[in-house]
């Protein structure tokens, strides 16, 4: 493929999995904030992870997208992304 | 439970708001949680949670007007996530006093660069068809559809821009304000990428900015969870909702309102704490 090439990643796949994740992260995110007992945190941890993770999911959604393509320089950026992101966090747990 | 209905108005409202004039909503809740008494520290997971909610409930309709750039994204975003990273990890070493006067500079950029933007810079080439449309192999290069028709571009001075991501994401991770009012404008008048490309990959990037920040925090065990979902339930209800408003309105105008509004929190911020 070319640098002309328009790539089909497209996102048609990801949209409909965006929006149930908008309608049950909004649900459970509702009873979270309904009181502090147990199965109600829970829910909230779930609205939380789902949230925080979607964007995540999408970065290596899309780097196995680009492997499929053989897009490898845009590869190589989002592992180095997710990359990132993880010694972020081995930081964080290592420094609390 | 006052706090919690405080949070599920306040994100809602911020958002919606945001929503209609692409500045994201945190770069307003955040300010008005420290108005209504959080401390900044405090206030910036809540916000980044706001950014993350309103990124995941714009992503689908942005999705299917496949106006996001997602290799100009990722690759922006390499810059951006170093820089919220940092500030994250080092939020908690700054004074109350030095946040709130940061935010205020914050809300003053926002309305500076929330009233200057301009909408369109790239016109529709005739041979161009909606085969055409989409993000290049390769490149940092695309065309979008527009006014009917389909326009082309591609990415400038990506140095330059990458190095306003790395603000962006130093602001994002020590305030919590969303550093899209950076990176937006950044995408469109540095990199010289369509208002409308940049926009919608600026909603994609940012929602990885505050992942990546959000990832820090809970790990401090910074995340109130009943406060977190307060604000995911009215963020998420609140972008929907700005985002479905918003074609009924003039950007330009709600731009501007939106100016007027971060000024005044500016300066309340500084004179009322």
């Amino acid at each position: 493929m070319t640098a002309n090439t328009v790539s089909r990643v497209t996102g048609r796949r990801q949209g409909p999995i965006l929006r149930s994740t908008t309608v049950i992260a909004w649900v459970l995110a509702g009873l979270g904030a309904l009181s502090e007992a147990q199965p109600f945190v829970t829910a909230g941890v779930v609205a939380l992870v789902l949230v925080t993770a979607a964007p995540l999911l999408r970065v290596t959604w899309l780097m196995f997208r680009w492997i499929q393509e053989r897009d490898w320089r845009f590869v190589w950026t989002a592992v180095a992304l997710l990359g990132v992101i993880a010694v972020a966090g081995i930081v964080a747990l290592v420094g609390r | 439970m006052f706090e919690v209905l405080l949070l599920i108005g306040l994100s809602a409202a911020t958002s919606g708001v945001g929503a209609l004039g692409g500045l994201g909503g945190a770069v307003i809740l955040v300010p008005a949680l420290v108005l209504a008494g959080w401390s900044p520290v405090a206030a910036a997971p809540l916000g980044l949670i706001s950014v993350a909610a309103g990124s995941v409930a714009a992503g689908a309709q942005q999705l299917s007007e496949r106006s996001v750039n997602h290799r100009l994204g990722v690759t922006t975003e390499l810059a951006a996530t170093g820089g919220a990273v940092v500030g994250a990890l080092v939020a908690d070493r700054f004074s109350d006093d030095f946040l709130v006067n940061l935010l205020a500079v914050v809300a003053l950029g926002a309305a500076f660069m929330g009233g200057r933007r301009k909408s369109l810079r790239n016109p529709p080439r005739p041979e161009l068809g909606i085969e055409d449309v989409g993000e290049r192999v390769g490149s940092l290069a695309g065309a979008y559809p527009i006014n009917g028709g389909v326009a082309s571009y591609e990415t400038r001075r990506l140095p330059l821009g990458l190095s306003m991501m790395s603000v962006a994401g130093l602001v994002a991770g020590t305030t919590g304000a969303s550093g899209g009012f950076i990176k937006t404008p950044a995408t469109s008048e540095i990199m010289h990428v369509p208002t409308k490309v940049a926009a919608s990959t600026t909603t994609f990037t940012i929602g990885i900015t505050a992942s990546a920040a959000l990832v820090v925090f809970a790990l401090q065990g910074r995340l109130d969870v009943q406060q977190s979902a307060a604000v995911v339930f009215g963020s998420l209800a609140g972008g929907l909702l700005g985002a479905l408003v918003q074609s009924r309105l003039h950007p330009a105008h709600v731009r501007h309102a939106l100016s007027v509004v971060l000024v005044v929190i500016a300066i309340v911020l500084v004179v009322v704490r």
